[in-house]
């Protein structure tokens, strides 16, 4: 049982936001081009999953990730799903996260997304929505981690008298997939760009927890085709067998993707090709997180597992479709439009909000390149309260859920709530000022 | 989980200097606290005799621009501000290696110092929490962190600091002796990277400066800071 009576918390609020300072809980923005770090604003309402939401989103969630491994090792391979009419192929080929030179290349384990962020929405009509998968670099479960940790703290009898699943073994779950897929037994780092990443509290904070090593740009290179930690002297190195990289692809080999990236290792690439490191998450990984591709993840469930998709996405229309185009276009005004390259909030466009004549431009952009929109209904999703200014008000939120693949798919018994501090936007992301809450999940 | 049995260079490099400027900030917030307790009987120049240590100009015209100054004034090199933030740039890169725990004394000092900074509070016992979380810094460290290399060196960098300040405020040598000898227990576990010669030229140095309780002369002094700084190559 968990009761819904929140008044502690509320009321230690301050306490807590206290101990998020002392523990340098920040976040890094960048705003007209200058960076700045602040504290994420938490609110101490959690967000509460009843068990039986519990018990239909945890083999959802599993089940979403495991479609989508396969999919992607599917498309770095036989490309089955295209040749059998259920993906265009011109989803998949113009997709910017495709990487034609993951092709053929087989990630250890055979594990792409190690690491999934599955952000969804609980509609008034209590059914959930998933939004988002986000594949790549999925940011922001040390937040509720370190949250509850402080919230146990300040408010020992609020834990002690409901029933929530204990969310601090986050860390470990992360662990025993390193290890898994690390190669030869060699070193787990976490690779940082470094402290003026708007994530660097996250990959420190995740390094800290883990127990493995933060490596910073210049202290990883290869040798031999292996990749080594480099010591404070020319002869001292150490193997590396999992990388778990807070990079995005195209830094992270400058002799493979973008020539003039500082951040990255030369020729990790070939090396991982070889099977000599492990990359967390893998390389490619974008052209399944890619917008466009999200409208069939249900069919990937169908067409890899064989089995019913348990989650379902929200409405979605893709223009390349001869009739989603023709109902996009007439219904332009109410729906939802998303360019499928754009990510952290923005390229997302409510038509409602468009003057006449921004929604001709937006209708023309669609027309000239329909692959690179989608449009959704607008899920009119649960509003949560928070305290704002003293006051409790209640405001739009989302759940970035995570789940970690290596030898088996698990499911973090939390998530990261995030909320929308304006009370007319839906658009929950940090970047964008929103604030979070912790996740709770009963037994 | 496979164990990390080496550290980079860029992280014995803030390990180091983490520990020196911590400790810089304990070591300046004790000077000047003896500074400002002479100045209540003294003239308004006295605390150049202070600047005098550090062998730089003086950039105030006042005490209360001095007292001010050297305790908030980030463009001043050994004010406690710019010290606690320079802790802090490095601190922030090494969470994974000395944990939240230890880390967390830093960021108070931190907010601490802004606070008070914005309240231009001079009055130097507002700012005991800052000594007293100094400590608790070294404390905790020393508490928590599993790693020998990574302790040793943040240790190596306190002593080593430690007895910078005291050779420039003209200690008793059986003091730096003992600082010396002290170092020793860190160094043998970092040996590469320390400068065994610089070492051995500081213990003679001190050893050739017999009896304890004297007062090196300027050349001495001038060969113990150029060793002494120089024995953690990091």
């Amino acid at each position: 049982m968990i009761t819904d009576d929140f008044s502690v918390l509320v009321n230690k609020r301050d306490s807590v936001n206290d101990w998020l300072e002392r523990f340098g809980v920040r976040f890094g923005v960048y705003k007209h081009g200058v960076f700045n770090e602040q504290l994420f604003p938490f609110d101490s309402i959690p967000r509460v999953i009843s068990k039986d939401d519990w018990s239909y989103l945890e083999p959802g969630l599993k089940q979403r990730v495991r479609a989508l491994n396969m999919f992607l090792y599917d498309i770095y391979h036989d490309k089955n799903i295209v040749k059998d009419g259920v993906i265009p192929e011109e989803f998949v080929y113009s997709s910017k996260g495709y990487m034609p030179e993951c092709e053929g290349i087989s990630p250890i384990l055979n594990v792409y997304s190690h690491i999934s962020g599955i952000d969804l929405v609980e509609g008034k009509d209590n059914k959930w929505y998933v939004l988002e998968d986000n594949l790549r670099i999925p940011s922001g479960a040390s937040y509720p981690m370190i949250a509850r940790t402080i919230t146990r703290k300040v408010s020992p009898d609020t834990f002690a008298q409901n029933s929530i699943l204990d969310n601090r073994n986050y860390p470990d779950l992360l662990r025993e997939m390193m290890e898994q897929s690390s190669v030869d037994n060699g070193l787990c780092v976490i690779f940082t760009p470094g402290r003026y990443n708007s994530a660097y509290f996250e990959h420190s904070y995740l390094a800290e927890k883990t127990g493995a090593t933060l490596a910073y740009p210049g202290e990883l290179f290869v040798e031999n085709n292996l990749v080594y930690y480099a010591g404070a002297n020319s002869n001292e190195k150490q193997r590396v067998g999992c990388i778990y990289r807070r990079v995005s692809d195209e830094y992270m080999d400058p002799m493979a993707f973008e020539a003039s990236s500082l951040l990255g290792v030369p020729h990790l690439f070939e090396s991982y090709k070889a099977g000599n490191v492990a990359v967390v998450n893998a390389f490619g990984n974008g052209v399944a997180d890619d917008k466009g591709i999200y409208y069939f993840v249900p069919k990937m469930v169908e067409y890899y597992l064989h089995e019913k998709p348990i989650l379902q996405n929200a409405p979605t229309y893709l223009p390349f479709y001869k009739e989603d185009f023709d109902f996009v276009m007439s219904n332009l005004n109410r729906l939802v439009i998303k360019d499928v390259s754009e990510a952290g909030g923005y390229g997302v466009v409510f038509g409602s909000e468009l003057s006449d004549e921004k929604l001709e431009e937006l209708r023309k952009l669609i027309i000239d390149e329909p692959r690179r929109w989608i449009a959704q209904e607008v899920i009119d999703f649960k509003d949560m309260q928070i305290i704002e200014n003293g006051e409790m008000v209640w405001r739009k939120a989302d759940l970035r859920a995570f789940v970690v693949s290596g030898k088996d798919t698990k499911v973090w018994a939390s998530g990261l709530t995030r909320f929308s501090r304006n009370p007319t936007s839906f658009v929950v992301n940090s970047s964008q000022g929103g604030g979070f809450k912790d996740t709770w999940v009963e037994y | 989980m496979t164990k990390k049995y080496i550290l980079s260079a860029n992280e014995a490099n803030r390990l180091y200097w983490l520990g020196r400027y911590e400790e810089r900030v304990y070591v300046a917030l004790h000077l000047l606290r003896k500074c400002y307790d002479k100045m209540i009987d003294g003239q308004q120049s006295d605390y150049y005799h202070f600047w005098e240590k550090f062998n730089v100009e003086n950039i105030y015209a006042s005490n209360e621009e001095f007292e001010y100054g050297m305790l908030y004034d980030e463009n001043n090199i050994n004010s406690i501000a710019f010290s606690q933030r320079r802790a802090m740039d490095n601190a922030m890169e090494l969470r994974n290696d000395i944990t939240s725990e230890t880390l967390s004394y830093i960021e108070m000092s931190i907010a601490k110092i802004k606070e008070l900074k914005g309240n231009k509070e001079t009055n130097i016992t507002t700012l005991q929490p800052i000594t007293d979380w100094a400590l608790a810094f070294f404390g905790s460290a020393h508490q928590r962190i599993e790693n020998n290399m990574v302790l040793s060196t943040i240790f190596a960098g306190r002593i080593v600091e430690y007895l910078d300040a005291m050779i420039r405020f003209d200690y008793p040598i059986e003091r730096l002796r003992f600082a010396l000898e002290g170092l020793n227990d860190y160094t043998d576990k970092i040996p590469g990277l320390t400068d065994n010669d610089a070492l051995l030229n500081a213990k003679a140095l001190l050893d050739n400066n017999m009896p304890g309780d004297a007062v090196i002369d300027a050349d001495t002094k001038n060969k113990l800071m150029f060793n002494v700084n120089r024995i953690i190559c990091a």
